[in-house]
């Protein structure tokens, strides 16, 4: 212990006499763990926050499929599923888009039949009659309307259709109604012109959550030309969406991790002729090889840790805090309309472990080894100066 | 009086087995007793340091052996001889071999890290050293900011502070002046009083025709060509 | 032994500080039931994160064609485009082949 504690403080002041390259050796680092750590937390947050609240998602979507593309499915089929057994209900859904060519922002419009409760997130209430509408906070903050407003779109036979904002949703919500405009079902198939025999899929819920995937099934067999699609399903692509091979983790690790294989294998191969001065001059005063390296092992410890934990602090501080204004550019690719979002803190222990272990362990590797190739030769040559 | 150390048929190779093959020391045979004080001497690339660096367990023979007090170090592994360098040599090098950017006292207390002593002790036996050599004043100093004269007294207040038996100099007065080598073989004297060993490698008359050296042993060409003793 | 006790303490008080920020937010049992509610009622599917495309405003109800058709730049180069990965759900169909005797 006394003697970890005496390596320690040899170790600081040999760190503290490179100041300035040490200095920017753990700022580089704990740049390189903020920017990995921060997309971790960013998309392990997007996760937990999707995974979370699309648990009340519909349990069964049935989306009809013509020439492998989706198109609108006959209302008939509600028929059809409702006899099966187990099935609570079968609703058909409008929903849709609508492109403005002016701030080039996709809306998506959506139909409501019968809920009349109140949402605790929305100010204001939903729509009631065929002019009335209620708006995302992102349609809201990018047209600039406020409750009271009219919302006038285009329909599909060029006419002008004049919506009257009775409500828009609240921040909080904007990860899932950003870019959402609510209409009355009958409204917006009016509006797109969509006819009564059709819907654009419809959602059935179901009496044993756990019979989910046999009705699946069997909505398959006897409506060949439908896609169910059931809740875990929904649940399963949120948790994959962002996987490490998805764009932004590859592009932002590869760069990252890359740049510091960089710094690390310029420090495994650059050992100075300083250095190998000193490991000579403490070899022949009698440090044993065991005790050369475990200097250098806790000089690679003391760094590594160092640049690892303000990093992460960094990474924490940047997401959830500012909400990551360095990788919001990034995720948001060419979307207009996308949501101001305040992240819940969420974060994966195992990943930052990963992350941990897969920079500590090769940084210390590239800091011993290099010295133990200088440690290991006899320390004559230093007497020959 | 009693061996302390004795090397036997010394044979130093140098990238053995290769073109450029150098032949360091050539069937060197001595014994040092207790207490002696020996200087070696010959021109540059004698083998002088080779000499040293073989008796101060810094490196091994390619063949013959060395024992110190009868334990066979040059079969010893080397951690062994660490702790051996540790314990029983203090070194003095003819570049000082200090560290430049690091202050004096810490410099003199390198050698007690790998010690089990606390950190408190090592820094009373470091300052009780440097106050030995009237260098107590400038302890927090950096070696670099030290001239010649005083930077060989780090080295010397360094080679001390274990309290070795033995001690080993390779060329001390090869950056000092005629002034600064007397007081040097002062210093040596001194510790020869103490009941040190001294082994001393020179080119330097005035350290060699002293009163204090006892006995010479001159190299030539890896090979000892005299070994007289006073 | 001042400078070893000092960074100890130092790197101890920042992992702690770390840790119990983490650990923090992961505590706070946020009330998901009003997001949940919102789902519920206005039949939610997807997040509504990147509004540029069909595939990627509702991953889990493109087809497998969407990705192709449904913008005329939307070329697969936009981030948004790579960080969503192809995931056809609800599809069962097989391709099979017949070998025939004597071919």
């Amino acid at each position: 212990m006394v003697r970890q504690l005496k390596t320690l403080e040899y170790t600081l002041s040999s760190l503290m006499r490179r100041k300035s390259k040490n200095l920017s050796l753990v700022v580089v680092y704990a740049f390189t763990i903020a920017t990995l750590g921060s997309v971790l937390f960013l998309t392990h947050a997007l996760k937990v926050e999707a995974t979370s609240s699309l648990t009340e998602a519909p349990a069964l979507t049935i989306q009809k499929i013509s020439a492998g593309r989706h198109e609108l499915i006959p209302t008939d089929h509600v028929a059809t599923i409702e006899k099966l057994p187990g099935v609570k209900s079968v609703t058909p859904r409008v929903w849709g888009y609508y492109y403005d060519s002016l701030i080039k922002a996709n809306l998506t419009l959506s139909g409501i039949s019968s809920y009349r409760e109140k949402l605790e997130l929305l100010n204001g209430r939903l729509p009631l009659g065929p002019g009335e509408c209620a708006i995302g906070k992102g349609v809201a903050q990018a047209f600039g309307p406020a409750i009271g407003d009219n919302l006038v779109l285009e329909d599909s036979g060029k006419e002008t259709t004049t919506f009257k904002i009775t409500g828009v949703f609240q921040a909080e919500s904007n990860l899932l109604t950003n870019d959402l405009v609510v209409l009355q079902e009958a409204t917006l198939r009016d509006f797109f012109s969509m006819d009564q025999s059709l819907a654009t899929d419809l959602i059935v819920e179901i009496h044993n959550q756990r019979e989910i995937k046999v009705l699946a099934k069997k909505i398959k067999y006897l409506l060949p030309d439908t896609r169910p699609i059931t809740r875990d399903e929904i649940i399963h692509t949120y948790d994959s969406l962002f996987n490490w091979r998805s764009g932004m983790m590859l592009a932002v690790a590869i760069a990252a991790l890359i740049a510091f294989c960089i710094l690390a294998w310029d420090k495994a191969t650059g050992i100075s002729a300083t250095e190998k001065q000193e490991i000579g001059i403490l070899k022949a005063i009698g440090w044993e090889t065991a005790d050369v390296l475990s200097v250098k092992f806790w000089e690679g410890l003391v760094i590594s840790l160092t640049s690892f934990i303000l990093g992460t602090l960094a990474a924490w501080v940047h997401v959830f805090i500012f909400d990551a204004p360095g990788l919001i550019p990034l995720l948001k690719g060419w979307s207009v309309l996308f949501p101001k979002f305040q992240l819940t803190p969420a974060v994966d222990f195992y990943q930052l472990f990963v992350l941990a272990f897969l920079t500590i362990v090769p940084y210390l590797g590239c800091t011993i080894i290099p010295a133990w190739k200088t440690a290991v030769t006899d320390p004559e040559h230093v007497m020959r100066g | 009086m009693a061996q302390l150390l004795v090397a036997e048929n010394l044979n130093k190779f140098y990238h053995r087995h290769q073109p450029d093959e150098v032949t360091a020391l050539r069937n060197i045979s001595m014994q040092i007793s207790h207490g002696e004080i020996v200087a070696l001497t010959g021109p540059s690339g004698s083998g002088k340091t080779t000499l040293l660096s073989l008796l101060g367990c810094m490196s091994r023979p390619t063949s013959g052996s060395i024992r110190l007090s009868d334990l066979t170090v040059s079969k010893l592994p080397e951690r062994f001889l660490a702790q051996i360098r540790r314990e029983k040599f203090g070194f003095v090098f003819q570049q000082y071999n200090l560290l430049r950017d690091v202050n004096v006292i810490e410099n003199v207390m390198l050698p007690l890290y790998p010690s089990s002593q606390s950190f408190a002790e090592m820094k009373k036996s470091a300052t009780a050293v440097l106050e030995r050599f009237e260098l107590a004043g400038m302890m927090g100093k950096k070696v670099n900011q030290l001239s010649g004269g005083e930077q060989q007294r780090v080295a010397i207040a360094r080679a001390l502070i274990a309290n070795p038996e033995i001690i080993i100099a390779d060329e001390p007065t090869a950056h000092l002046d005629s002034e600064l080598s007397r007081h040097l073989l002062q210093i040596l004297a001194e510790l020869h009083s103490d009941g040190r060993t001294i082994i001393i490698a020179t080119h330097d008359p005035s350290i060699y025709n002293s009163p204090l050296i006892q006995r010479r042993v001159n190299l030539r060409h890896g090979q000892i060509t005299e070994d007289t003793t006073k | 032994m001042t400078r070893g006790v000092a960074y100890l303490a130092f790197i101890l008080t920042l992992a702690i500080l770390t840790a119990s920020l983490m650990a923090a937010g992961a505590a706070k049992s946020v009330d998901v039931s009003e997001k949940q509610q919102l789902v519920k009622a206005l039949g939610i599917t997807d997040l509504s994160l990147f509004s540029e495309a069909r595939y990627t405003r509702h991953p889990s109800q493109a087809d497998l064609f969407a990705p192709f058709q449904d913008f005329p730049g939307a070329l697969e180069h936009f981030p948004t485009g790579s960080m969503i990965p192809p995931n056809p759900i609800g599809f069962s169909s097989r391709i099979r082949i017949q070998q025939l005797p004597g071919n």
